[in-house]
């Protein structure tokens, strides 16, 4: 079962998700705040494994909600909602640590499915997007220590495979992908497979 | 050769130069006073301190004029109306280069008007003298019938003067817009309040995009979660369904009195600048009689049923035609007429005077491309001593 939190301030977007998520057997909504800074509060009583957070909202907005979450010692996934995919909010809540972003206009099955998706953490959320979003951002410096099969493995991760679907593109185990997931997460200091793919795009690795 | 010996006779510009040339000579004329005054105190044993008060009051009386505010705009008024120069009004505040430029002016018409009022002064009474040496006894001159080649003497001499005097009136407009003119300052201002308008109209078109982006942005946004999210759980909970269905509803029609709202602002920001059609022709020709123009108007049409656009072009033409004839033919009388059945068909006519500037085709030629651009057609040209201008718009 995967628990969902709703930060949203327009009522009308929070009954909308409620309604297809809460029509899923495996999700349940647990609670719905209407601003970024209930959002601490709603996860330490409710913890959900994802939160469904809005980037602008009154008092505190969705990016720096979600950066304050992260700080927390077992964080929940942030998947970002937004209006339109084209705003600089978006790549900013990348930075910030969210996990995936997904358009409030999204057919009720992507909903469902980007929950899935984001839940399991086992591959990136809108790929093409995700590169759309962070091509031509200020590049930080190159990402070093990586060996030769840890580098092909985060480029694939880029391209929003999965760790099956790499094990079967290298031919290997998908035990061994795990590790060099792992392995990845840990030289990059990212906490999961989307930060992995932040710091590859902003390093010009990929 | 001839035409070169005849025309500035004939222009009237040649005339009306003359008489901002005289101006000159006239606003010259207090400071030959105080010069001769001066002249005659020294002679009579005036002191150094006499001597620097009385020429520091000339010179303190000249400054003095130039510098009074809205002299300048005074001098571009006379230099549009009489020398034929187009000159863009002054700016205001007055700049201290837009009064370094009243007071350049100034010397450069009275200058000119200096030597006008000087070779008038010299040159006619001796003309006259020679017209008259035939049949009348003068110092200096022979008389009688020895004297047949005097009066000839004396028009071509008049010729002579008039042809200095176009001379004259030709180098005064000449200077007008490098003395006279916007200094580089005055234009850099004149553009750069441009620009702050433009950008001024840009910040409000961004401004009423991001209301209309957040506004209908938002509604679309919820209503095409609500519907998705109804259209999901219609069977399984039909409560939600209908709740979704009247949020939807209600959403849409708080969207569409935003729309109403900013498309409001946007047609009344439109209508303010929109460009007059001839139902305002009554004005444009009591306008024009206000400036001294006599129009006859004849039109029994229905100049309110006419597409926008017709009409707009129409009233365009009317006026350029008016301001053309005003421009090339001076206060001539200007007959418009006007028809709009089965097309709106327009002829403006005025008697051609000898004072006609060539120039200005531009004009001409954007009026016919513009007619064109219509489906139209629009003519100019001589007809027994009259220029008609000749238009024809079709109605659709």
């Amino acid at each position: 079962m995967i628990g969902v939190l709703l930060v949203d301030d327009e009522e009308l977007v929070r009954t909308g998700l409620r309604a297809v998520l809460e029509a899923q057997p495996d999700i349940a909504v647990l609670a719905e705040g209407a601003d970024g800074a209930e959002v601490n509060g709603l996860v330490a009583r409710h913890r959900p494994d994802v939160v469904l957070m809005d980037v602008r909202m009154p008092a505190v907005d969705g990016i720096t909600a979600t950066r304050a979450l992260l700080r927390r010692p077992d964080p929940p996934r942030v998947l970002v909602l937004t209006t339109f995919g084209n705003d600089g909010h978006v790549a900013d809540a990348l930075h910030a640590g969210a996990t995936g972003f997904l358009l409030k206009r999204a057919r009720p099955a992507e909903i469902v499915q980007a929950v899935r998706t984001v839940a399991a953490g086992e591959s990136l959320l809108f790929p093409a997007a995700v590169r759309e979003l962070l091509t031509g951002r200020t590049r930080r410096p190159g990402l070093t220590g990586l060996t030769e099969r840890e580098g092909e493995v985060l480029r694939l991760m880029a391209r929003g495979l999965s760790n099956a679907e790499i094990a079967a593109e290298l031919v290997v185990g998908v035990e061994t992908v795990k590790t060099h997931v792992g392995n990845v997460l840990a030289k990059t200091g990212a906490r999961d497979r989307t930060q992995a793919v932040v710091a590859a795009y902003e390093s010009g690795f990929v | 050769m001839i035409r070169l010996l005849v025309d500035p006779l004939r222009a009237g510009s040649t005339y009306r130069r003359t008489v901002h040339l005289l101006i000159g000579a006239a606003m010259l004329l207090p400071y030959v006073g105080l010069a001769w005054l001066f002249v005659f105190s020294v002679q009579g044993g005036l002191d150094a301190v006499g001597a620097v008060v009385l020429g520091g009051l000339a010179v303190g009386v000249g400054v003095a004029v130039a510098l009074v505010p809205g002299v300048r705009e005074l001098e571009v008024a006379a230099a549009r109306a009489l020398l034929d120069v187009d000159l863009p009004a002054p700016t205001r505040p007055e700049t201290w280069s837009g009064r370094r430029r009243a007071v350049g002016w100034l010397l450069v018409a009275m200058l000119l008007g200096g030597v006008t009022a000087l070779s008038l002064l010299w040159s006619l009474p001796i003309a006259a003298a020679f017209l008259v040496a035939p049949w009348t006894a003068l110092p200096l001159l022979p008389t009688g019938a020895g004297a047949w080649w005097a009066p000839i003497a004396g028009l071509a001499m008049l010729i002579v003067v008039l042809h200095v005097l176009a001379l004259l009136g030709g180098l005064l407009a000449a200077l007008a817009p490098r003395v006279l003119g916007p200094s580089p300052q005055e234009r850099l201002t004149v553009e750069l309040a441009a620009s702050r308008r433009e950008a001024a109209r840009l910040a409000d078109r961004t401004r009423i995009a991001r209301e209309l982006h957040d506004s209908v942005g938002h509604a679309l946004t919820v209503t095409t979660l609500q519907a998705g999210a109804a259209a999901e759980v219609l069977d399984t909970d039909p409560a939600f369904a209908r709740r979704a269905l009247q949020a939807i509803a209600e959403t849409g029609r708080t969207a569409l009195e935003e729309l109403d709202q900013v498309l409001g602002v946007l047609r009344e920001e439109g209508e303010a600048e929109s460009p007059p059609d001839l139902t305002a022709l009554p004005e444009l020709v009591d306008g024009a009689r206000a400036a001294g123009i006599d129009v006859d108007l004849s039109t029994q049409a229905d100049l309110a049923g006419l597409p926008r656009a017709v009409s707009r072009e129409g009233y365009r033409i009317v006026q350029e035609s008016v301001t053309n004839a005003l421009r090339h033919a001076g206060s001539v009388p200007v007959r418009i007429a006007v028809d709009t059945d089965p097309e709106l068909r327009i002829r403006v006519e005025n008697r051609i005077t000898g004072r006609g500037r060539p120039g200005g085709g531009r004009g001409l030629r954007g009026m016919g491309e513009r007619a064109a651009a219509l489906g139209g057609r629009a003519e100019a040209g001589e007809h027994d001593g009259y220029w008609v201008v000749d238009a024809v718009l079709p109605r659709t």
